[in-house]
Order: C-alpha cells, then sequence, then structure tokens
C-alpha cells in the first residue's frame, strides 16, 4: 500500500516539473518506469493514481507504466535468463554466482501536455 | 503538444531528505540502524536486549514507528532509553522527513546509536530510505524460513539479517541453514544472527558486531 505514497510522490514530481517549465496545458500522459523488483505493483500505482487526480486539473491524464526487467546473467556459465522472481541459482549451471543489474528503478520518464 | 522527458527518481524527494538526515548523522558520529520485520517478529524485544547489553558501553536512542499508540515507547523508555513514538496514522512504512522531525525531540549529540523501529512490514519500508547506515532485517522463526524466497526485496537491501526466537527452532519447521543459504546468494557480504532475545542468547555477538560498526563510522569521521 506504500504505493499511495508514491502516487503523491509522482504527483508532486509532475506538478513540480511544470512549475519550473511554466507549463499550464492539460497532461495528457504521464510516462512511468517501475523495475521488477523494485517492490511495486504496477496495478496498485495505478489506482493510487486514479483516486488522487479525481477532480484534480489532471482528471482524466493516462499513467503508462513500463515495467523494467532486469538483466541477469550466470557468471560460470554465461547463461542469459529472464526472471520474474530474484534468482537464488543459475537454471542452467545451478551455480548461486548470478549477476543482476538493474530491476529497481522507480522513474517519472515523461509527461505529455497539449499547449 | 509538449513532451517533457524527465528520467527522475519518483522518490527524489524522499531521498534529498534522507541524505540531509544522513549528513547530520555522519557529524555527530552517530550510527543510525533501520530495523524492519514483520509484526510480531520480536523487534522491539530485540531492541530491549541490546539496549541491556549496550549499558556502560553505547549510548542509545530509539525512534519507534507504528500506525497507532505507543506501546513499544513505553517499553523502551522504561528502560532509560530517549525514545519517540511516530505515528503514521495508517501508513505503512517510516519516510526520511518523519525522521527528521522525530529528531528534533532527540539529544542527538548524547547518543552513539540510534535504533528507527520502522513499521511492522516486509515490503513497503524497503522502498523508503531514512537516511540510515544500516539496514537490520528481523525474522523469527514462526514466520518460516520461507520468507526469503516470498519477499525478496527486503532482504536484497538488509545488511544483517537476525533471525529471533531462535529458541523456537524445535517447536516449529524452521530450516536455519536455509536461510543462511539463501541469505548468502541475495546479500554475499551481509551478516546473521541468530538470537533468543527473551533468553538473552546470541545478543553480544550481534551487540559486538554494531559496536565495531560504531567504531568504523567514527574512523571515518576523523579521516574525512
Amino acid at each position: 500500500m506504500h504505493e499511495l505514497s508514491i502516487a503523491e510522490a509522482l504527483l508532486e514530481q509532475i506538478e513540480g516539473e511544470l512549475q519550473a517549465r511554466q507549463l499550464t496545458g492539460v497532461v495528457r500522459r504521464v510516462e512511468v518506469a517501475v523495475g521488477r523488483f523494485a517492490g511495486v505493483v504496477p496495478d496498485a500505482l495505478r489506482f493510487a493514481f486514479e483516486v488522487l487526480i479525481a477532480e484534480t486539473p489532471l482528471q482524466g491524464t493516462r499513467l503508462e507504466i513500463r515495467v523494467v526487467d532486469p538483466t541477469c546473467s550466470c557468471k560460470r556459465c554465461a547463461a542469459k535468463m529472464f526472471v520474474q522472481e530474484w534468482p537464488l541459482e543459475c537454471p542452467q549451471c545451478c551455480s548461486p554466482e548470478i549477476e543482476v543489474v538493474g530491476g529497481r528503478e522507480l522513474l517519472l520518464e515523461a509527461i505529455e501536455i497539449d499547449d | 503538444m509538449v513532451r517533457i522527458v524527465a528520467a527522475q527518481n519518483i522518490l527524489k524527494a524522499n531521498d534529498q531528505i534522507a541524505s540531509m538526515n544522513r549528513s547530520r548523522f555522519a557529524a555527530l558520529s552517530l550510527l543510525v540502524v533501520n530495523v524492519m520485520g514483520s509484526p510480531g517478529s520480536g523487534k522491539t524485544t530485540l531492541l530491549e536486549s541490546i539496549a541491556a547489553q549496550c549499558a556502560n558501553r553505547l549510548r542509545v536512542g530509539v525512534i519507534e514507528g507504528d500506525l497507532a499508540g505507543s506501546v513499544d515507547a513505553e517499553r523502551l523508555e522504561k528502560l532509560g532509553l530517549p525514545t519517540v513514538q511516530i505515528n503514521t496514522q495508517g501508513a505503512c512504512h517510516l519516510d526520511a522527513s518523519m525522521i527528521a522531525t522525530a529528531c528534533e525531540s532527540l539529544p542527538l549529540e548524547k547518543l552513539d546509536l540510534l535504533f528507527i523501529e520502522n513499521v511492522g512490514n516486509l515490503v513497503c519500508p524497503a522502498s523508503f530510505d531514512l537516511g540510515e547506515d544500516l539496514r537490520l532485517l528481523v525474522l523469527s522463526v514462526p514466520e518460516g524460513d520461507d520468507k526469503l524466497v516470498k519477499y525478496p526485496v527486503i532482504f536484497q537491501v538488509a545488511d544483517v539479517l537476525v533471525v529471533t526466537k531462535a529458541d523456537l527452532c524445535g517447536f516449529v519447521s524452521f530450516d536455519v541453514e536455509r536461510i543462511r543459504k539463501d541469505f548468502a546468494r541475495i546479500q554475499p557480504t551481509a551478516a546473521l544472527f541468530e538470537t533468543a532475545a527473551t533468553r538473552n542468547q546470541g545478543i553480544e555477538p550481534l551487540v559486538d558486531w554494531l559496536a565495531e560498526k560504531y567504531r568504523e563510522k567514527q574512523v571515518l569521521r576523523r579521516c574525512e
């Protein structure tokens, strides 16, 4: 349920970006990247976002969430793997030495505004 | 149509306050430990035992985070520890600004070790930096040895894992070696301690480890 706090932080950041650029148009789309290991549930984030923007100038804004998969590879046999869970061993050679790059992102990537 | 490309961390505002907290703690050589774990895992009981063991060694203070009430803070105040209670009013985690506010009511300059007991939860606290030096994760034996596989994110951010209620190992199914092996894979450099706080078992090695981390922080400050 910390997605509500994250949605609040996202809205503050959107407002900050608009103010910094002195933009007053209607926000159409917001693009966000969420890593698979960020501990954030995309549906919960979307739900919280929609609850927070209801009856505000941002009402109707579309939230696009891009789930970022980490890059995982085995240090021993060099197998590349796609995982939904944190990898504890290589599915090919069972080595525990797995390199995981990324997957914990939580980023506001872009805002689209009608001016 | 205007397109703004931002590429910014959504929790930037929290992270900025966390880094202000961190600078403040560093200037005081205060070692700050964020204690995380499920409700009922034994976080407060562990802190009581650690504080007793620290007497005459390290000066301990506590920030208690709970949805409501001050039951835990009262337990620690009884031990004579400077304690501040944060009520999150329903929020599932502590954030950096709550810590900044709580610190205003603590004699930080008279402390060596500050524990922040986070809201009991194995998910949400992992996302919020508070400005701490160490993240101490508590896992109690009755919770089961499969928690790491089910809640990997919080284990990934832990610097030290403390298995509590180890005296219950014979009564419930819990394989300490499984946890040790899985945790070493997910966090190869992190420490692990087995404790039974109500019997005062395993507390001393943990306090020695914390004291060493405190000493390292002081050395680091002198080097700066």
